[in-house]
Parts: C-alpha cells; structure tokens; sequence
C-alpha cells in the first residue's frame, strides 16, 4: 500500500460511500431522535392505518411493521453493521496472518491434517455453518438473558473463527511463494533468524495483500451476516416480542442492535405484502457491499501499478 | 598461508517425489586465505548446490549426502541451524548472480544493507545509518545518502550489484562465496565490478570464491581454478598451470572457447561433446560418471590424479583400459 492509492477514483468512490454512511450513522442520534414505535394511525380519533405505513405516509422508505422510519432505522443500524463486518474481517485477517506464518514454519508435520479440515469446510455454506454454531447460542442467551457485550463477542468469535481456516491455507500458498524468493535466501545467507525474514520481509511484502483480503472479507461477513438475518440470527441478541391481536399472537424477534440484518429478518414476513421494506435493507447491504468492491478494484489497480513501478 | 575453507569428499542428494539424485559427488578443494579460487562449469554442474552446501543453505529437498565442510578448522556439516546462522554473514557471506531478484523490492536500500550487522548485533540501530553510508561510499557510490533512501527498483544493474556487495561485506566476513555474480551485466559494469571485489579483497585478505561460467574473468581474477562437470571436479590447478597445460578435454573445450557472455550455454553444449575422449592423456580416459559406445554403457569408477604438482584431472579410471559393468 503506498500513496498511490489516493489516485485510484474507485477507491476514493467506494470509500467516500462508506464513511458517509457511518458518519451518518454515528452523528444521526445527535439530531434526531430515534424512530418511536407507532402501530397504528389516527385520524380524529378514528383508526386509519396500521403499521407499515407506505412511503408516501413516511418518506421516502415509508416505515417498518412497528411503524418506524425505515430510512432512521438504516442510517442508526449502518455503523453497527458496518464496523463489525470490520472488525471481523480485520480479526480474521490477523488470526489467518499468524496462524498461517505457523502453519507455514511446520508445513511438512500439520499439513496431511489441516488440509482435510479446510477441504471439508469449503463446501459447507458460511451460512449455514454460521447457522449450525450460532442458533444454540442463540436459545442458550435468550434463557439465561446474559449480557449484550458477552453475547456480541461470542458471536464475534464464533463468526471469526468460521473464516479463519481458509485464510491460513491462502495466506501461507502466498508465504511459500515469497520464501522462495531469491532476496529471502539473500537474507538468510546474512545470518537471519526465521523468525525475523518472516517480520521483516515476508508479512510486508504482504501488506497490500492483506488489506486486499480484508475488504473481500467485510463482504463475505456482509453477506453471510443479511443470510443469518432472514434465519433470525442477529449480531448481538434478538429480543422476542408479541405481536398481532390476542386472536392471531404471534412471535417476533427484534434484532437488538439494529444492524441490518437484523431489520431484514424482523420484517421478514412483511416480504409477501410489504416487499420494499426488506427489500430496501438488502439494498444497503448492496450498496455496502457495492462500495467495499469499488474499493478492491482501486486497491488491486494500485498494486499493479506499483508492481510496474518498481520494476517487479 | 592459513587454510580458510576445506571441503572433502562432499556429497549432495536431492530428493524429488520417487527418486533421488546426486547433484554434487567427491568435491574436494581448499581456499587459503587471501586467495580468489574459481569455481567453473557449465549450467547444472553443481557449482550453486556447492556453495549452498557451505553456506548449509540447501533447498528443502536437498541434504548432505556425505563429505565435510571445514571452515577454519570447525567442520560446518555438524553445527547447529543456531551457530550456523553465526557463520553466515559474519564469517562467509554471498553475492548472488541477479541483485534485482536478491534484493528486497520494498526495502529501502540503506536499510538492507545492514541487515546483517542487525542480525549478529555489530552495530547499535542508532550508529546503523552511519555505517550504511560507509559501506555504500566503499563499494563505490559517489551519493551514499541519496543511495540510502532508494528502492532496489530505481538502481540500475550495476548499482544494485554493488548494494548486494555492500551487503555481503558489511560484518567483514573472512570468505566471501560470488555465485557468477556478473552474469547479469553488460561486460563494461561487469569488470568494474568484479575490479571492486579484487581490490577489496587484496585490502581485507578476504578470501573469494568465485562461481562463473567464463574463463575469461578466471584469467583475470583467480589465484587457483577447479573445473566441474556433472557434479564432480575433473580438473584443478593454479591459473598459470592450467592455462599452461590443461589436460581434461572438458577444461579445453571450456578454454578454447572463452564465452564472451552472449550465450555461454550454446558453446558449452559443444564442451559437453569433448567430455569423452580417448587416449589424450597418456592414454587415459576421460568421461563423466557413465556413458555409452559402441552402444555399450559404462559406468565409470572414477579418480582424481596428479598430473604434476598441484595439477588434478579426472580420468575415466586409475587403469588405462575401460572396463565392462
Ligand atoms: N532444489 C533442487 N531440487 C532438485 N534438484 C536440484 C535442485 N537444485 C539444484 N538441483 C540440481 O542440481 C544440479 C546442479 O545444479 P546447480 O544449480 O548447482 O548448477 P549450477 O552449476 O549452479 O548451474 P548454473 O550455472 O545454471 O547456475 C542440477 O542438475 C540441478 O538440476
Ligand atoms: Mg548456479
């Protein structure tokens, strides 16, 4: 990564994208207050209108089956989205980064077992194995009600640990390459300790890869976060609620932070007749996940060009 | 004169997924100290598996098949991977054929040239930079500071070169192991550099093993010479006896046509032909480990003899007939 890659349009455009999103997000609650639970609509004293309310009702997004303003909900729900797809994709990266300088170091003695471990996990659906490992916690805290912050990190954890193994097996393919670079022979020719030609040349030389896999990682975290959302799990906890009249109660789970997936999956069953509003969510996971590509394309541009630039 | 580096009987082996096989077999030499020994032969003869062997730098699939490496009395083949690393750099040091691929492309030059001096903690990281322009300014460079902050990749060939010499000789190392390491210049930079060396060695009483495919710069730069082919040495004098009186077709092929770099690999093909011939030398044998006539295969059991004093060749057998197998 180099200065370079303040020239890269893409990047600057998917950047840009983001941190007005979370910038909106995190100043929102400054201005505004958050959107209050308003189920049904009067008009002089009579009932008009029940929760969802209509685009036209509530611009522009109109508002979610409690009635809220969906466009609010988005813009308070996108820093909670956003940063732990971050800070997931970022723990993965970090974890994949040294377990694979391990995993390279002994090769020869963990491979035979760890490539059937990762062979056997690529076919299985993140979010299905998300699903698998999430649901149980899922029950196991809304019984006990433990704390929010234990239940965000073990999800977290659960989560980064998922897309670890595959990184590792990337990463140290990427550090077998670099090893056997002649300047890393020239370097243990000075008397070099493994230890140091991994600090000093082997992980920089990686750098810029990694900042590559970390924004391709936020987007598999997005996608696999919108996926567990329509399966009701939500990134720290969902609270279930009771709705509908005493003649047709029924449960709902309400995402507690009020990430996006959670919003999608709250208001899943508005899908059959109220469309837009899990629609327009998706659409911001889409847009995230739109900007976060812009910003691969101009990362990957950069490389190429400072790989010519250097004379590589 | 003190006895730097003493190889004997040294043997290497790599192994690939069913076989192995024997890169390097029987190489015994010396280099005394303050003396410039070159290693000659053409491409796949086993001089880099040589010096990685020293150095104990063996690709993973390589081992010491046998043979000892004494540097200074202390047999390197038994060290420890820790008091190896102590050797390196500090005591034999290497300059590799292609400074574009040895060096870091992301270091700054300044910083990698006293990577060494880190390694074996020479030099305070306060003093490093100091130092870094000294080395640079030693092995030529008019504008160390400049030099200092640049990337590999905005030095030219030459230039780069000379960082990687600056590098091998920054922990004054007594023996310093050149694998042919101006094959990739044009000639004008390539005697610069190699006068750069000479005169840092004749300074330093630093010894020099120098790998090459050019008998050329063997003329110019060596003391002694030892002439290898398939793995093995088949020949090994002084320059002056050598190109006196070279015995091996091998050696003459490899002299008569002293590469000028163009492609050193066409004319050694033609060498590879002289290898095997009758009846040059006092009717002896001279051949590589096996080889076919009269569609018979022979496998050859052979031997170093001194021809005259301090002149070995190899021949086909200590016999002068050649024997079935
Ligand atoms: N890692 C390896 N695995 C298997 N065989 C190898 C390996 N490295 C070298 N060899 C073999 O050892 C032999 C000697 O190779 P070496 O690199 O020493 O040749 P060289 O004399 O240095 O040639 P050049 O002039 O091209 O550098 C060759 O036949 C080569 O195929
Ligand atoms: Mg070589």
């Amino acid at each position: 990564m180099n200065v370079g890659i303040w020239k890269q349009p893409q990047f600057i455009t998917g950047l840009i994208i983001l941190v007005s999103l979370l910038v909106a997000s995190f100043v929102y609650p400054y201005f505004f207050e958050l959107p209050k639970e308003t189920k049904y609509l009067y008009e002089n004293g009579n009932l008009v209108d029940v929760a969802p309310f209509p685009p036209s009702l509530v611009p522009p997004f109109g508002t979610d089956v409690f009635g809220r303003n969906l466009l609010a909900l988005i813009i308070n729900g996108a820093k909670y989205t956003l940063l732990i797809a971050f800070g997931i994709a970022m723990v993965r990266v970090m974890l994949g980064a040294v377990l694979a300088v391990i995993y390279h170091h002994y090769h020869d003695k963990l491979r035979p077992l760890f490539e059937d471990i990762i062979e056997s996990t690529l076919f299985i659906p993140p979010a299905i194995l998300g699903y698998v490992f999430l649901s149980p916690l899922a029950v196991k805290y809304s019984q006990e009600n433990s704390g929010f912050a234990e239940m965000v990190a073990t999800q977290s954890l659960v989560l980064i640990l998922m897309g670890v193994p595959p990184l590792v097996s990337v990463f140290s393919k990427d550090m077998a390459k670099i090893t056997d670079k002649e300047h890393i022979v020239s370097t243990l020719s000075l008397g070099a300790k493994n230890r140091y030609v991994y600090f000093k040349h082997v992980l920089p030389e990686m750098a810029s890869r990694f900042w590559l896999v970390i924004a391709q990682q936020i987007i598999q975290v997005l996608i696999l976060l919108s996926h567990l959302g329509v399966l009701y799990i939500f990134i720290g906890g969902a609270a279930t609620i009771i709705d509908g009249d005493l003649l047709s109660a029924h449960e709902v789970y309400v995402s507690l932070t009020g990430e996006w997936a959670g919003l999608i999956g709250s208001n899943y069953e508005a899908i059959y007749h109220t469309p837009h509003i899990v629609l327009i969510p998706l659409g911001f996971f889409f847009l995230a996940i739109f900007s976060m590509n812009l910003v691969i394309n101009g990362i990957q541009n950069n490389l190429k060009w400072s790989d010519r630039g250097r004379g590589w | 004169m003190v006895t730097m580096l003493d190889v004997k009987n040294l043997k290497v082996m790599f192994h690939s997924k069913q076989a192995e096989m024997v890169a390097v077999d029987e190489v015994s030499f010396s280099v005394r100290a303050g003396e410039t020994v070159a290693l000659i032969g053409e491409s796949g003869s086993g001089k880099s598996v040589t010096s990685q062997a020293i150095m104990g730098l063996l690709p993973d699939n390589g081992r010491i098949a046998g043979g000892e490496v004494s540097f200074l009395n202390q047999n390197l083949v038994k060290l420890s991977e820790k008091e190896m690393r102590r050797i390196r750099g500090m005591k034999i040091s290497m300059i590799f054929q292609d400074a574009t691929v040895s060096l870091n492309p992301t270091m700054k030059i300044g910083k990698q040239i006293v990577e060494g001096l880190h390694y074996h903690q020479l030099f305070p990281k306060k003093e490093s930079k100091g130092e870094a322009l000294r080395l640079l300014s030693i092995v030529g460079f008019e504008n160390p500071s400049d030099i200092y902050h640049q990337y590999p990749g905005e030095l030219s060939g030459g230039m780069k070169q000379r960082a990687l010499i600056a590098m091998a000789i920054s922990c004054e190392p007594q023996l310093v192991i050149a694998d042919e390491p101006t094959t990739a210049l044009d000639v004008t930079i390539q005697k610069q550099i190699l006068d750069l060396m000479d005169d840092y060695k004749r300074r330093t009483e630093t010894s020099i093993l120098l790998i090459t495919h050019d008998f050329g710069l063997v003329s110019e730069y060596a003391d002694r010479v030892l002439v290898m082919y398939e793995g093995k040495i088949v020949e090994a004098a002084d320059v002056f006896t050598l190109f006196r009186n070279p015995v091996h077709p091998y050696t003459k092929g490899l002299m008569n046509s002293i590469p000028r770099i163009e492609d050193p690999r066409v004319m050694l093909q033609t060498v590879r032909d002289m290898a095997v011939q009758e009846g040059t030398f006092e009717g002896r044998v001279f051949a590589p480990e096996v080889f076919s006539k009269d569609g018979v295969t022979y496998h050859a059991p052979s031997a170093l003899i001194e021809v005259e004093k301090g002149h070995f060749v190899r021949f086909f057998t200590n016999k002068m007939e050649v024997s079935r197998t």
